[in-house]
């Protein structure tokens, strides 16, 4: 074979591996689609129609208006919204003083964060529940939204401080010799300079409390108004369990904002969940 | 009316978290100074210091006891610090240094992470000691040691949920790994534009919540219309499986849900380990004549073994705890086939509201993940340590 034919060849090649991934990767999300596009019934007939013969959206009509899951979609923004905003400030705080400010305990303190996180939720959740409960605050948003909001603080924390820690020093010792406090530098100086790693660090708590499912289901309490969306499918497949098209519309519905986010800001979310595994 | 409740309950757990920072800082920060001072001083002022730190830990005592109990000690705590403080020097003055500040930046974060991590733990234990029936209320139940663990530990459907998520955890971890490893180093050799479609595609499953994957899965698995009655269609098979029904079918099903989700989760930690291998390596081995495999057997390879580690272990503790996919997948049938230590616990908890076998199952699932958490800390623990 000469140089031209190898490279041919490796072209090829290269296109098989990249068209298995995306089989493997895409083809149970695009089995879902084709059943929500189905009209209702005809997901049970066979042959298996691998694009339906006659595509409708009667399905998604149905989910929103008369299963109401516009109520969990919003819901479920309005948490994972409060989330990203409130925890984010919570954790870039705490990642501030970790990456740049002096004091003696900050790999243990980071370090004390980080372990909490791999603490299994299912031995929080009792207890949690309890917490909840003497608030007063269960069958509320309120109820998922602060415990998500530490729940994806060590990770946040952890994400920004790297971030932190590559803006140079320098930049600290200026704003002293100005005059700034602390607190003025993290907000004047640091947080505006800090966009890309607080969006990339909003994303993955964005996405955590979308997905968040057993605190969700517990403290929810089966109560349809302040369910979140992983709760509402969990409920629909229980509730609808033979209405396909009614089940894979809800499924698509929840899924493209996440798929958007992830594709739109695909880099950030590699360089995110890298970050723990693998130091740059 | 009820939102109006909800309301002022949220009100009032923020007044009272804000409140709480506050107060404590103030303490610690008092406290903090104080032993500054004293230090180098006489013994008996010094004892001083360790008594009102003394304090701080009756409180944090008492509040894993009752909550409501813990705010007196608190409070004594604080106003002893300042006492001490403005004792020793005559005056009371709050100008704050860097590390007071660093403190006070520290305590939200801090403060919630115990309240939702460390608090329930320890809840979590003492809950698993006593025998509660459709009630939390360890204090009025009776200690019954460790009879519980004696029940988890000795039934059947322990040993079938403990060996369940083991195997599932080996083999899963196992596939994730080399399919992980495969994506990776295709996404590594493509051309520059194919890598980034790659990329994209990679992340999609990894972005999906659990319990929906396992709700999309569980139609992909039916049986007259699901991906088996497709391989039929296309003549692969004669009959269509019966992918959730059967035992040992349905312990793979499981399987090849988790698979298919976190394999792009392991592509993705070692495309980063892929990423950090100098190209300098490559064209140095490709002057030594070092070709295809033996390049990747003896170069590609022992460069991301520490990455390689790292993901192995993450993935492997994320597995062990594996609750959502079951749960919405199987909901651990048929019978307890699929069960997991996790969603017995959760089972013992919300259906049978027995919080003290529940927590027994939980405790166990934590042990069994603090061997591998801790030897992932050790490996990370070095990406901890920032500049400055």
């Amino acid at each position: 074979m000469n140089y031209q034919q190898r490279r041919r060849v490796s072209g090829a090649l290269s296109l098989v591996a990249t068209g298995l991934i995306a089989v493997f990767s895409l083809s149970p999300i695009y089995w879902i689609l084709i059943t929500s596009l189905k009209p209702r019934g005809t997901e049970y007939l066979l042959p298996i129609e691998l694009w339906p013969s006659n595509p409708t959206l009667q399905a998604y009509s149905s989910v929103l208006t008369e299963l109401g899951f516009l109520v969990p979609l919003g819901n479920s923004f309005i948490v994972s919204s409060a989330v990203a905003v409130f925890g984010l400030l919570i954790s870039a705080l705490s990642a501030y003083a970790v990456a740049r400010l002096r004091f003696k305990y900050r790999v243990e303190s980071l370090l004390l964060l980080q372990i909490g996180a791999m603490i299994p939720p299912v031995v929080t959740i009792a207890p949690t529940f309890m917490i909840i409960k003497t608030l007063g605050l269960l069958r509320s948003l309120p109820a998922m939204i602060i415990p998500n909001m530490f729940y994806n603080t060590p990770l946040s924390t952890w994400l920004l401080a790297s971030y932190f820690s590559e803006l140079p020093f320098e930049l600290d010792d200026a704003a002293k010799i100005d005059g700034y406090r602390p607190l003025q530098i993290f907000w004047k100086v640091i947080l505006p300079l800090s966009a890309p790693g607080l969006f990339s660090a909003g994303i993955f708590a964005f996405l955590g409390s979308w997905g968040e499912f057993m605190l969700a289901s517990a403290v929810t309490m089966g109560i349809p108004e302040v369910q979140t969306v992983p709760v509402a499918i969990q409920n629909f497949s229980l509730e609808f369990r033979y209405q396909w098209t009614w089940i894979s519309a809800g499924i698509i519905l929840s899924l493209i904002p996440v798929i958007l986010i992830v594709i739109v800001f695909q880099r950030w979310v590699i360089k995110g969940l890298t970050a723990g595994a693998v130091k740059f | 009316m009820e939102q109006l409740d909800m309301v002022m309950a949220l009100l009032r757990v923020i007044a009272f978290f804000a409140g709480s920072v506050g107060i404590l800082f103030l303490g610690i920060t008092m406290l903090r100074r104080a032993e500054t001072i004293t230090r180098g001083q006489k013994v008996t002022i010094r004892w001083l210091v360790y008594l009102v730190a003394g304090l701080y830990v009756i409180a944090a005592l008492a509040f894993l006891i009752r909550p409501q109990l813990g705010a007196v000690p608190a409070m004594v705590a604080v106003a002893a610090s300042i006492a001490l403080t403005v004792g020793l020097t005559g005056r009371f003055s709050l100008s704050l240094g860097e590390r007071d500040m660093a403190i006070l930046f520290v305590l939200p974060a801090f403060l919630g992470i115990l309240v939702l991590y460390y608090y329930p733990i320890a809840q979590t234990i003492i809950y698993s000691l006593h025998d509660l029936q459709y009630t939390a209320r360890w204090l009025e139940e009776s200690f019954i040691w460790f009879q519980n663990y004696a029940r988890v530990l000795t039934s059947t459907n322990f040993l079938q949920a403990a060996g369940f998520t083991f195997y599932f955890t080996v083999v899963a971890v196992f596939l994730e790994f080399w399919i992980g490893l495969g994506m990776a180093m295709t996404t590594f050799w493509v051309s520059r534009r194919l890598r980034g479609v790659l990329r994209s595609i990679i992340v999609i499953p990894w972005a999906i919540p659990p319990i929906i994957s396992a709700s999309m899965w569980r139609w992909l698995f039916n049986g007259d219309v699901g991906i088996g009655a497709l391989l039929v269609q296309i003549g692969l098979i004669e009959q269509s499986p019966l992918f959730l029904v059967d035992r040992t079918l349905a312990v793979h099903s499981v399987i090849l849900a988790d698979v298919w989700k976190w394999s792009s989760v392991m592509a993705i930690f070692l495309l980063g380990g892929l990423a950090v291998i100098s190209e300098d390596i490559y064209d140095a081995a490709k002057v030594d004549g070092a070709r295809g495999f033996f390049r990747f057997r003896r170069i590609t390879l022992p460069m991301i073994m520490p990455t390689i580690i790292v993901a192995i272990l993450f993935r492997a503790m994320e597995a062990l705890r594996t609750f959502d996919l079951v749960f919405g997948l199987t909901g651990g049938g048929p019978g307890t086939t699929t069960e997991t230590l996790s969603s017995f616990a959760y089972k013992y908890y919300f259906k049978y509201s027995n919080f003290g076998l529940g927590s027994a199952y939980a405790v166990v699932v934590t042990i069994v993940i603090l061997v591998l958490s801790l030897l992932y800390v050790s490996r990370i623990r070095k990406n901890l340590r920032f500049g400055g």
